[in-house]
């Protein structure tokens, strides 16, 4: 068994027995583990006081999430996770469970805030973009990678309160790519470009090429709204009850949360970041040719280091 | 326990029913109900209101203090106030503890 270097997530020492080629690798010699992950058998929980279809969680508080021939994997608080894989430990979609459901249970058992969205640093603040699934943050996320800015998360967005205000932890550098997107974005057939796509839902974690390790302070969340036919673009504010609304409504793995006893924290959380972030509801087209109007739009409206405006990509 | 339908008097005792979360956003309070899952907010005087409502207060008392601060007539107060207690109490929001 090869010896794998640790990695980096959302500025956690992650010393991990399966390989995790979407993180970065972890630099600081000096520094503790934060998150171990292990191979091993996870059997049924014992004193189970809380569950929902795949998901129980016993009276310490240790989560055990089941994906029918996929993997079965624990968390306990936050720091530790074992993994017990169907078949191959190497699988992307196992991984596609470990970076969503487990990255949730952890924030949730650390007592961070996930978003569910992509986040990307624009000028100086981080900025995310959340909504439903299918709404299109990660092609969103993607454009604005393939234009140079840094990528901070894609789907899961860790966000915690510091003295500096609410800021969001990097993830790690990849989004997470349907074909179609692919095309749209890089201007290739995703199986010519020799872009294998794996998993049955036939997904790429797509690297991108600018990414920071730094928390950076959140400076607006945008809620994407898909418009229909002629409606331009626009970016509308949303007023103070809405706000939290969609935050609310948005949280990653929102049952988890609350099997954790965490519903009264995320409430608190969601209406700190609804006072003193700015919200708007961001309404685009879906038609991914006009994504450069969005993209334009969102510079306008964030203040974009001048290096970017003569870019070319 | 009162009946779910009971109305709220001038006579009454109430306060918070612990079924909701509060949290400030800018001036405004903002409620949930924790078993429904609905969201409310108070304008600042519905703000102010519900703060009072922490620990058991009667509704004439609230009353009063309120008139006497914004030099409102007394009727009108107690009227509005009735009329957003009722409707927090509709919500669960808010609950009699004695009257």
């Amino acid at each position: 068994m090869s010896i794998l270097s640790d990695a980096f997530l959302c500025g956690w020492r992650v010393q991990s027995e399966i390989c995790l080629p979407e993180l970065l690798p972890w630099e600081d010699p000096g520094a503790a583990v934060d998150i171990r992950i292990r191979l091993g058998e996870v059997p049924p929980l014992q004193k189970i006081v809380a569950s929902t279809r795949r998901l129980t969680v016993d009276d310490t508080g240790l989560c055990r999430l089941e994906i029918p021939n996929v993997v079965t994997f624990s968390v306990r608080d936050g720091r530790e996770i074992v993994i017990d894989p169907f078949t191959s430990p190497d699988s992307i979609e196992l991984r596609n469970y470990l970076f969503g459901t487990g990255l949730g249970l952890v924030c949730h058992q650390r007592g961070v805030f996930p978003l569910h969205g992509s986040c990307l640093q624009l000028g100086e603040g981080a900025v995310i973009f959340s909504g439903n699934s299918g709404s299109g943050k990660s092609t969103l996320a993607a454009a604005l990678a393939h234009r140079g800015y840094s990528l901070m998360a894609d789907d899961v967005c860790v966000i915690t309160k510091t003295n500096r205000g609410w800021v969001v932890l990097p993830a790690f550098p990849r989004v997470k790519l349907l074909p179609a997107s692919l095309q749209a974005i890089f201007g290739v057939e995703a199986e010519q470009a020799g872009l294998s796509l794996q998993g049955k839902h036939h997904f790429r974690f797509e690297p991108v090429r600018s990414f920071a390790r730094n928390p950076v302070p959140l400076e607006a969340i945008y809620f994407l709204e898909r418009t229909q036919n002629e409606e331009p673009d626009s970016i509308v504010d949303v007023p103070g009850l809405k706000r939290l609304a969609l935050l609310e409504s948005q949280i990653f793995r929102p049952r988890a949360g609350n099997l954790l006893g965490r519903r009264a924290s995320l409430f608190r959380s969601s209406a700190g970041i609804a006072a003193t972030v700015p919200i708007f509801e961001l309404r685009r087209n879906f038609d991914l040719k006009r994504i450069g109007a969005t993209i334009a739009m969102l510079e306008g409206a964030h203040r974009v280091p001048a290096s970017f405006s003569s870019w070319s990509g | 326990m009162p009946p779910a339908h009971h109305r709220i008097e001038i006579e009454d005792t109430v306060a918070w029913s612990g079924k909701a979360l509060a949290s400030q956003i800018c001036e405004e309070v903002v409620l949930m109900n924790l078993e429904r899952g609905y969201y409310y907010s108070l304008d600042d005087i519905g703000s102010e209101i519900w703060r009072s409502l922490e620990q058991p207060v009667s509704v004439a008392s609230l009353c009063q203090s309120l008139a006497a601060k914004y030099h409102a007539e007394a009727a009108t107060v107690t009227a509005d106030v009735l009329t957003l207690l009722n409707k927090l109490l509709e919500h669960e929001l808010i609950a009699v503890v004695g009257g």
